[in-house]
């Protein structure tokens, strides 16, 4: 379950190395999934739920394929059937779930 | 001018008339970008992916031909530019699929290389090797 834990410095840094990590490694794969088992990404999961308002920030600014984590992090899957491949859409799904929480 | 990134994982496009034609998007990917569509993911057994109703959902070459199906393209035999048609070429190493890049017209090719940029080039091989292995098969289908 996230939290509204502010993410410390530290946290953010490691996020934002293991990101730029993991969008070197698989830019240009096309299968979201393949992208979600590369070892950067699954070492964001591994940071645990202070990480989705970080992960939030990311989408907002684009919408690259973290949906994955937020599902692993959160429990949550707040995007309807219709929207399945449609990352903006997702995205936004996505923004609005956290806004709710206050983690976006 | 190709990036370093580019040039590093795909060594043959500089040569092949490689130029990137539009910039990085993330929200749609090389299958669909075959397909004509810019919104959205298509790749089969994803989660976070479209794939067509009627295509195999498995990642099957025999499921990219089906999905290319659902739009318009037929296989044929080679990626000869043929007037009044375009063309889809699927690439795969070890016999999974990893890309799709279309033909356009006058004959060049062009690739939505992940969720990265699009590049032009002046045949297959030109995104072809490490990252996308070779291409098994051709498609076509009548230009609107």
């Amino acid at each position: 379950m996230a939290t509204t834990t502010v993410p410390s410095p530290a946290l953010a840094s490691r996020f934002r190395t293991l990101a730029a990590e993991w969008q070197a490694a698989t830019r240009f794969l096309s299968s979201a999934a393949a992208t979600a088992n590369h070892p950067a990404y699954r070492a964001v999961v591994a940071l645990g739920p202070d990480v989705v308002p970080l992960i939030l920030a990311e989408l907002a600014a684009t919408p690259e394929p973290w949906f994955a984590a937020l599902r692993e992090l959160t429990g949550a899957d707040p995007v309807p059937p219709a929207d399945r491949g449609r990352p903006r859409a997702a995205a936004d799904h996505w923004l609005a779930w956290g806004r709710a929480r206050g983690l976006a | 001018m190709l990036s370093p990134l580019l040039q590093a994982a795909f060594p043959d496009l500089d040569a092949d008339g490689g130029a990137v034609t539009h910039p990085a998007d993330p929200a749609y990917n090389c299958v669909a970008w075959a397909a004509g569509v810019t919104d959205v993911l298509w790749w089969p057994a994803d989660p976070d992916g479209y794939w067509p109703p009627g295509a195999p959902d498995e990642l099957t070459v025999a499921a990219f031909v089906a999905a290319l199906g659902t739009v318009g393209y037929v296989p044929c035999a080679d990626g000869g530019y043929e007037p009044g048609f375009e063309k889809a070429a699927v690439y795969a190493r070890a016999g999974v699929p990893t890309h799709v890049a279309r033909q356009v017209a006058g004959g060049r090719w062009s690739s939505k290389l992940g969720r990265d940029c699009t590049v032009g080039h002046a045949t297959p091989a030109g995104v072809a090797g490490l990252v996308y292995g070779t291409v098994v098969a051709y498609l076509r289908r009548p230009t609107a």
